[in-house]
């Protein structure tokens, strides 16, 4: 197995910090929302900056690998230019559709892997891989609506459609943990049966962060720090995945300051060690 | 019943709350309109409003978020 690296999706206002940060060991990796690096003026520079002193990984929102009517090109082309600029390890996005008969979601609708869709995402795919020559990754998403869970042994059939879907488009894994901990809360099914049932060496990189229950339902707020309960799905996918990576930590909300994510990656840290994974 | 077509109708469904009830309401006639099928219009029917809600209520967070990255 792998030592697995362990860092923090930056956020602008954690930037100064890390370019500051003295102790440089103290994270291993850093994510950048490739999103931003393309529709913001100056950001590339700043990346450039903390690629400068960590490897780094880039992480989007709008590619849309499932859209049926097929992927911006001229998106794909920018995440091409991005990411090899920036001399990125791999890119990821989710596995999802993001437009439909000229509605833009915007937000992840989920997709099931039945064959239209393995088709589709084999077609997508291919595109990413004709023009991304950085390695592709696809995550799980969020599902608020459930999709497929109205089987017995969700756990395990949605496992195997992630894996299906992430094989059909040619791509690694990104295993959100806390994504699948929530779908796995808010419709009762087995969460390390769905790890159990997916390509573990496929699996690249691994997300954590922290929500909250909204209404009676579990939602990836990305304003808390990780639960313990992520942490412990995390232990049961660090022994089964050869090919892992790293695991990075994600908070969009509420931002903390710099120093609470340097706790955060140091308990997580912790967590690889007693697995041996470091 | 295609793909492009199921995704626009759960597109729609998701973003037009006067589409959710009229799916919600006659599944099977706009299941002809679209050309899907009574199996997919049943399922569209069955997602639980507040489950809905909250995808509409995530989305909007995105759109916020994405607006103040600029």
């Amino acid at each position: 197995m792998f030592p697995v690296a362990v860092g923090l999706s930056v956020r602008d206002p954690w930037i100064a910090d890390l370019v500051e940060l003295r102790d440089r060991s103290a994270i291993d990796v850093l994510e950048v929302m490739i999103d931003d690096v393309i529709c913001g003026a100056g950001v590339m520079e700043r990346y450039r900056q903390l690629g400068a002193r960590w490897p780094l990984i880039a992480h989007g929102v709008d590619l849309g690998i499932g859209n049926a009517d097929g992927l911006d090109r001229r998106y794909v082309d920018a995440v091409a230019e991005a990411t090899s600029r920036l001399r990125v390890r791999w890119y990821g996005d989710h596995l999802c559709f993001l437009a439909a008969n000229g509605i833009s979601l915007g937000h992840f609708a989920p997709v099931a892997a039945d064959p239209e869709t393995v088709e589709r995402l084999t077609a997508n795919g291919a595109v990413v891989a004709e023009r991304i020559t950085t390695p592709f990754i696809l995550e799980n998403p969020a599902d608020v609506l459930g999709l497929g869970t109205d089987c017995p042994d969700a756990g395990v059939a949605l496992g195997r459609s992630f894996g299906s879907a992430v094989t059909a488009a040619g791509a690694g894994a990104l295993l959100d943990v806390t994504n699948l901990l929530y779908n796995a809360r808010n419709d009762g099914f087995d969460a390390a049966a769905f790890i159990d049932a997916l390509p573990l060496e496929r699996v690249v990189q691994i997300h954590l962060a922290g929500g909250r229950n909204i209404g009676g339902l579990w939602i990836d707020s990305h304003d808390r720090p990780v639960e313990a309960e992520s942490l412990a799905l995390l232990r049961h996918a660090l022994a089964r995945t050869p090919n892992l990576r790293a695991v990075t930590i994600e908070w969009d909300e509420n931002l903390p300051a710099f120093e609470v994510m340097l706790q955060q990656v140091a308990r997580v840290r912790a967590v690889l060690e007693q697995q041996g994974r470091r | 019943m295609t793909l492009a077509a199921r995704q626009g109708a759960l597109a729609r469904l998701l973003t037009d709350p006067t589409f959710e009830q009229r799916v919600r309401a006659e599944p099977e006639q706009v299941g002809r309109e679209l050309g899907l099928t009574p199996q997919y219009m049943a399922w569209l029917a069955r997602l639980d409003p507040a489950r809905v809600a909250a995808f509409r209520a995530s989305r909007q967070v995105k759109h916020r978020r994405r607006r103040g990255a600029g």
